[in-house]
């Protein structure tokens, strides 16, 4: 346990930019086929609409997870977002599908 | 705001902008050389025979044909381009089929035409400035799909560092207008908010756009959830989001006279404002044939429209695109004509090329900000020395690169014209002299290393139009006669970047001193 409490900060500052980097790459994608599915001029100009929207939501991400106050926050935040996009997907996918 | 956020948001945009900045530098230089491409381009192919006066258009378009013939009678699309303003001569281009008999790749090639001779002329093998700017997203030795990922992450997080910059500003419009000279810290974070807020929308469109460019690649998964996996689905969604809104409509031309000529004179009594700037012939004696005419056009966004001319129904059709089909996909076009700039003409381009130039100053400045706080608190001698290293590596890099492309074009006139690979021992070149001037940097003195390596820039630039006089026909003063204005333009900016750099190099000892 001492190795955590010495590099207390070192490891807060390598899980953040993973959660950043990895989470933030992720929740951008999970954005960018929600909006997808809004309705568009054509079957490919919505996912074209999500792809240019995701930049903002990856970099709207990375700030919120290093305005945190500790990474595990950050990482239920990202990640809360994650599966609320996720379930949200599915839940269209059926309607669609059905 | 809390003080907390905006402490997060300055480490943030310290680390971000700190660990892509060399990357950075790289790419917004090389990607600001490229809005002179063309203009590069002319000048490191010195045989280039330059036509400004108003020829008959016919008569070139006869010559050029007559040399597709014999060069490329078969293949499927030959390109003619006339002369324009930011290429002045006739240049043929054709596309090479994959020839699995004869071993030969699918390639495009490319003559000029000598109008005095009405011949092709042999042109030096040169990578020319085509293939200094595609350095700026394909990072040249690495393969494309990781060049294209390296460069987009590097953006990426520009675009962070921007947004950070922007949030951590208080007074964004006071401190704009703040300068406090020789202060040490102090003026290196006023001379880098000027480089930063001044030109700050055209940061903002450059790096979002850039994302844009590469989106297809870096948010592939999107595509292969919602529209299908693999290259052909891929290839089929970029068609789709990429389609044309086009009206077609029948002209009383008789079938029969469709024909290079033929086309060109129609589409000049037909637009008579506007100037052919490029012909093609698509898919010869198919039932696909068709021809396409180009315009060299300044207005506006968008950057040439184009005409196709088909047989249909033995009636002549022409087909025009007057937008995309997608109101996203007209959004990704406009950002794409802004980044690329090609609508610009010579004023705004040189705008373009020093917005450009400030991006990387912003950059260069970071990264001097970056060195000097952290020697200001160091706290061990271990520290010392890796801050120490950084610094030197910084300067290597900053100067390196202007001295890199220096040395491109000194190779393009000292390499020998039959030696093998030509084109690829430009770009050696290039990068050797980016990695000799680091391991200078490195190993000289920290003091002595910036003004060394500034005059020497100063040096090659400055003597590059001598260089020119001395290997080619063309001097400044014969540019002037002959009004070979894209000749002398790059003369005439060599002499004032070498003075820029001198200039530079004088600043930096009086500051030393």
């Amino acid at each position: 346990m001492k190795f955590f409490k010495d590099h207390a900060n070192s490891i807060d500052i390598t899980a953040r930019v993973l959660i950043a980097l990895i989470g933030g790459y992720i929740l951008a994608n999970l954005i960018a086929i929600l909006i997808s599915y809004l309705p568009a001029d054509n079957n490919v100009d919505g996912i074209v609409t999500g792809m240019m929207v995701s930049f903002l939501v990856y970099t709207l991400a990375v700030m919120a997870v290093f305005s945190t106050k500790t990474a595990m926050r950050a990482f239920m935040t990202l990640g809360s977002c994650c599966l609320a996009t996720t379930g949200l997907i599915t839940y269209i996918e059926m309607v669609v599908n059905s | 705001m809390k003080p907390r956020f905006r402490q997060a948001m300055n480490w943030l945009h310290t680390w971000v902008g700190f660990s892509f900045g060399w990357l950075l530098y790289f790419i917004f230089i090389t990607g600001t050389v490229g809005y002179f491409d063309s203009e590069i381009d002319r000048w490191m192919k010195p045989e280039i025979v330059v036509e400004n006066h108003v020829v008959n258009q016919n008569e070139l378009l006869a010559i050029a044909e007559k040399e597709l013939q014999i060069a490329a009678p078969e293949s499927p699309q030959w390109y003619i381009s006339l002369p324009a303003s930011r290429t002045p001569y006739v240049q043929i281009q054709w596309l090479q089929l994959a020839n699995e008999k004869t071993n030969t790749p699918r390639d495009w090639h490319e003559k000029f035409i000598d109008i005095k001779t009405k011949q092709a002329k042999d042109i030096r093998a040169t990578a020319g400035g085509e293939t200094l700017y595609r350095m700026h997203y394909n990072l040249h030795y690495v393969p494309k799909l990781v060049g294209y990922i390296l460069t987009s992450l590097a953006t990426m997080l520009m675009l962070i560092a921007l947004i950070t910059g922007i949030v951590i500003h208080k007074k964004i419009f006071f401190e704009f207008f703040t300068f406090r000279p020789k202060k040490g810290i102090r003026s290196w974070l006023d001379i880098h908010n000027i480089f930063s807020v001044l030109p700050l929308p055209f940061h903002l469109m450059i790096t979002y756009s850039g994302l844009l460019l590469l989106m297809g690649i870096t948010m592939s998964s999107v595509i292969d959830f919602r529209y299908g996996e693999g290259r052909e689905n891929h290839r089929n969604f970029y068609n789709e989001a990429q389609l044309d809104i086009k009206t077609q409509k029948f002209i009383d031309l008789p079938p029969e006279t469709l024909s290079l000529q033929g086309v060109l004179n129609d589409a000049q009594t037909r637009y008579k404002n506007q100037k052919v700037s490029y012909i093609g012939l698509i898919d010869q004696d198919s039932s696909n044939e068709h021809y396409e005419i180009w315009f060299d056009k300044f207005e506006g966004i968008h950057l040439v429209s184009k005409v196709a001319y088909r047989v249909k129904n033995d009636k002549v059709e022409i087909e025009i695109s007057t937008g995309k089909a997608g109101s996203a996909a007209e959004v990704y076009d406009v950002f794409e004509h802004l980044h690329e700039g090609l609508f610009a003409n010579i004023y705004l381009r040189w705008l373009y090329f020093s917005f450009g130039l400030l991006g990387a100053a912003m950059v260069a400045t970071g990264m001097i900000l970056w060195v000097k706080k952290r020697q200001t608190n160091v706290k061990s001698q271990r520290m010392t020395s890796v801050i120490s290293i950084i610094e030197r590596i910084n300067i290597g890099v900053l100067v390196g690169v202007p001295i890199a492309i220096a040395c491109y074009f000194w190779a393009n006139r000292l390499l020998p014209i039959s030696i093998i690979n030509r084109p690829d021992w430009e770009v050696h070149c290039f990068f050797i002299a980016m990695l000799v001037s680091i391991a200078f940097a490195v190993c000289r003195s920290i003091k002595k290393s910036w003004s060394n390596l500034l005059w020497f820039t100063a040096f090659i630039y400055l003597l590059i139009p001598l260089l020119n006089a001395v290997t080619t026909q063309h001097n400044i003063l014969l540019s002037l006669q002959s009004s070979d204005w894209l000749m002398l333009g790059f003369d005439l900016s060599m002499l004032f970047f070498g003075a820029c750099f001198a200039l530079a190099a004088i600043t930096v000892k009086e500051i030393k001193a």
